[in-house]
């Protein structure tokens, strides 16, 4: 695996670290997020941080470029100090980052963003064709095919994390971060973003690289280092791990992530889509059985989040019947959903999932709350008391449940939207991407409550792009493409290809027709 | 996001930790407090008699009034421009209504406004144009409204020659146990809006204001909160015009004008956010009061008339200030 780069290796191992952490540490109010954390990066290596949800890896990140202000401890750039607290000087000296939420103006252009706060100008002004030139030059590099003048809120989150990355390479970094820039990609994309690094490391950058999935670790990593709650835990070359020892380094247990699945139990049916049409869903049938998960796959923009909006009525309906237990009903609002017993999760759990500012337990009592009808006040004692013992069982850290759901990390608040349906005892579940962002801990608990809630004869509709996901956890596995279902298999006839095949098929398609 | 960490204390400072949990509570405290210290010192001991607490207590029911609607309908994200124009509506049509009796003229004032209000949701809510624009809009169709009722004049009396009854007059300046009927009339409404926040609806408010499309997928009737809230405002602003009329003795078409302002300025130096989502009701209230004693420390004091609006706005600006820090 070494032995592919050239010239960037050697020197970089007899030469000093590009970067080198020493005994940081950083809280925040209540919370110690780093406690004397060490880490050294070398020119040309590409460096995995691992770590459960709250490890604090964002937060190691954001010191290093400078958003947060460590309590103490050092850290030195090409053997100099670092300016602590300060993103512009942290961007100057040659720190890039794509950070976990992309944080992109959705109202300015690809190329504006990828030159905001420093656009090539001639006395004063900024020079337009140039910048988008420019841009070009580094959306090209990432394998993005977007044009520079699109608007950044135009785009899907895939598109924007690709333009984030072009953003990073416009700064000529020598230290390039990558905190979970694979969380809403499909593999295509995933195999692009490595080519790119691939090519990064020859140039001799120092990459960090922050994933959940384990298989890209090992396909991209030199080296790992592990944090866990908040300390340094072990650092290694990739090869000294394996699969089991580095989630036993991460999570201090075994964990295993596909031996969850149970037998479905034959179950009345709970929602039938026949023909629906919605946005840029073209014609979708499908039932939902109590008792079983029904595994919803395709690629980006398949439109399977989509045909989840419209069933919780959140997005308009162009046609098409929706049944619930045999009755046809017209939901228009997921109020409506929520009382015929359907809960969504959503993919954007910043954007559609959480109130940042309000409270952890708050946030996930609102669809109990709403759902809680009777005489006279909401019985707030009973709801708080039911949404603290889900809470408790989910294992969300920190524990305390009445800290703004904002400060948590990803993958905690991804358990808050969660357990917001769990104390609603929604009969049906629709999960869009489940375990993005989640760690392996947290995942297996996620793949857990699934299973049980299926052997409580309740119906599951999970969306993922992640195969294995699908592949492990469905009963039954509908593939769509470009807005139609392509197909369906049981689980015994699901394979990673004949999915793939059926996700596919729309392009071919396509192709066909244009020709 | 430029020394996004400098209002974040490490945790081994105690206070620092009280301070960043209750800080949103705290800080309109603070402010009051300053306020009230500053004015019993510079006004030598004019400032805490009785005659003048009750003074203050005057002033301070109507805005009060007004001022928990604005919270309201801040709290979801949104402002109403329309609150002083609701006033004065209501206060019109109170008294050219007298004709038919205090209680049936009573009904129609709050009835105007709880058209007002309607008005408002339903352009917000349903057809999801911004606030700003909406409550401005309508606020200039009451307006019209108010001037038409009374051809632009302030009233007495109905257009039948039916005067305000002294029984009227008498509740905007009697006392009751040492204080202003009307500051009970505050409280009440305090209490009915405490217990709006205890409802479904109420506790709605914030993830509304708070993000919207997170509240509508987690099942919350985003357009039924935000059509209350709205009319809600506009009602208890209706409730303010009948103390207006009350006290002063008349209908009038403009008497409304100065609480807009006022009642946005309570809230804000009650620490609300004006993006939503966050704000207490004790705020305001003390909001309300650090406005009524800053006034009453001008006039004590001897500051000029004219100098009085630069006052509350610095302090409204400090307020404004304390909220960012504080949010940072
Ligand atoms: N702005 C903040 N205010 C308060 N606490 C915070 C803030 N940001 C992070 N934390 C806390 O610091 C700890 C570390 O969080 P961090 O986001 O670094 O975790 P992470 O390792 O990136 O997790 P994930 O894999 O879920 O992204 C968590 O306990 C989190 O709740
Ligand atoms: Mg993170």
């Amino acid at each position: 695996m070494a032995g592919e780069d050239r010239a960037a290796r050697p020197t970089a191992s007899t030469s000093e670290p590009v970067l080198q952490v020493s005994h940081v540490s950083k809280s925040f109010p209540g919370v110690a997020a780093l406690t004397e954390v060490a880490l050294e990066m070398n020119a040309g290596e590409v460096h995995c941080l691992m770590g459960e949800n709250g490890a604090g890896k964002s937060t190691l990140i954001k010191i290093l470029t400078g958003v947060y202000r460590p309590d103490s401890g050092t850290v030195t750039l090409h053997g100099k100090p670092m300016r602590a607290g300060d993103p512009r000087w942290a961007r100057e000296a040659g720190v890039g980052a794509i950070y976990q939420e992309v944080d992109l103006v959705p109202e300015l252009s690809v190329a504006e963003n990828i030159f905001l706060g420093s656009p090539p100008t001639r006395f004063g002004f900024v020079r337009r064709g140039a910048m988008r030139r420019e841009a070009q030059r580094h959306l090209d590099r990432v394998g993005v095919s977007v044009s520079p003048d699109t608007k950044v809120q135009d785009l899907d989150l895939a598109r924007q994390q690709e333009v984030a990355v072009a953003k990073a390479l416009a700064l000529q970094a020598s230290v390039m971060i990558f905190d979970e820039p694979t969380a809403s990609f499909t593999r295509g994309e995933v195999e692009r973003l490595f080519s790119l690094i691939r090519s990064l490391k020859e140039d001799g950058i120092a990459i960090l690289y922050v994933s959940h999935h384990l298989d890209e670790i090992f396909e991209i990593g030199d080296r790992i280092t592990v944090l866990k709650d908040g300390r340094f835990q072990q650092s290694a070359p990739v090869s000294d791990f394996t699969h089991d020892s580095l989630i036993q380094a991460m999570v201090g247990r075994d964990v295993n992530l596909f031996d969850t699945w149970v037998p479905a139990v034959e179950g009345a049916e709970l929602l039938r889509i026949e023909h629906l049409q919605a946005g840029v869903v073209k014609d979708v049938s499908l039932t939902v059985r109590r008792g079983e998960i029904v595994g919803l796959a395709g690629l980006v923009g398949a439109g399977r989040s989509e045909t989840a909006r419209a069933v919780i009525g959140a997005d308009p309906i162009r046609g098409g019947t929706i049944s619930v237990e045999g009755q046809p009903h017209t939901i228009s609002s997921p109020a409506q959903a929520a009382a015929l017993g359907i809960g969504m999760v959503p993919e954007d759990r910043k954007g559609q999932g959480l109130v940042l500012n309000r409270s952890v337990i708050e946030n996930s009592g609102y669809a109990l709350l709403q759902l809680s009808k009777g005489r006279g006040l909401p019985p707030m004692g009973a709801i708080r008391r039911k949404c603290a013992d889900l809470l408790k069982t989910m294992a969300i850290r920190p524990s305390d449940p009445h800290i703004p759901a904002g400060q948590l990390s990803g993958g905690n608040q991804q358990k808050i939207v969660l357990t917001r349906w769990l104390a609603a005892e929604a009969d049906l579940l629709i999960l869009d991407e489940p375990t993005r962002g989640v760690d392996v801990g947290a995942k297996a608990e996620i793949y857990g409550i699934m299973q049980r809630l299926k052997s409580e004869g309740k119906g599951v509709l999970m969306i993922s792009s992640d195969l294995l996901e699908i592949l492990s956890q469905s009963d039954r596995i509908i593939v769509m493409a470009a807005g139609r279902v392509r197909g369906e298999l049981t689980r015994d006839e699901a394979t990673e290809e004949r999915v793939l095949q059926l996700a596919l098929s729309a392009t071919s398609r396509r192709e066909e027709e244009a020709a | 996001m430029n020394n996004a960490e400098a209002g974040i204390a490490p945790v081994k400072n105690p206070f620092a930790s009280i301070w960043s949990r209750h800080s949103a509570t705290l800080q309109p405290v603070l402010v009051f407090v300053v306020i009230v210290v500053a004015a019993a010192v510079l006004s030598n001991g004019a400032f805490a008699t009785p005659a003048n607490l009750r003074n203050l207590l005057f002033q301070g029911a109507i805005l009060g009034v007004c001022a928990l609607g604005q919270y309201i309908v801040v709290i979801t994200g949104g402002i109403d421009l329309s609150v002083g124009t609701t006033i004065s509506l209501s206060s019109v049509i109170f008294v050219s209504s007298m004709g038919l009796g205090v209680v049936p003229a009573v009904a129609l004032a709050l009835a105007g406004g709880l058209v007002v209000g309607l008005l408002n949701g339903a352009l917000v809510a349903f057809l999801r144009l911004p606030p700003f624009v909406v409550t401005l809009a309508v606020s200039q169709i009451a307006f019209s409204a108010a001037q038409i009722i009374t051809d632009g004049a302030a009233i007495d009396r109905a257009p039948d020659g039916t005067p305000i009854p002294e029984g009227v007059t008498q509740f905007g300046s009697a006392l009751f146990l040492g204080l202003p009927v009307t500051s009970y009339v505050w409280v009440l409404a305090i209490g009915l809006v405490v217990f709006y926040l205890r409802t479904r609806s109420g506790r709605f408010l914030f993830p509304v204001g708070g993000n919207e499309r997170a509240a509508r997928i987690s099942a919350i009737p985003v357009t039924r909160v935000r059509l209350l809230a709205y009319a809600a405002c506009s009602v208890l602003a209706a409730v303010g015009g009948l103390l207006f009329s009350a006290r002063i003795g008349s209908g009038d078409p403009v008497a409304g004008t100065p609480y807009l302002l006022d009642s946005i300025a309570a809230v804000v130096i009650g620490g609300a956010s004006l993006f939503g989502g966050s704000g207490t009701i004790l705020g305001t209230i003390l909001g309300v009061l650090t406005l009524g004693v800053l006034s009453n420390l001008t006039n004590l004091v001897g500051i000029s008339p004219t100098m009085q609006q630069a006052v509350k706005g610095v302090v409204i600006i400090l307020a404004v200030f304390l909220n960012t820090l504080r949010r940072r």
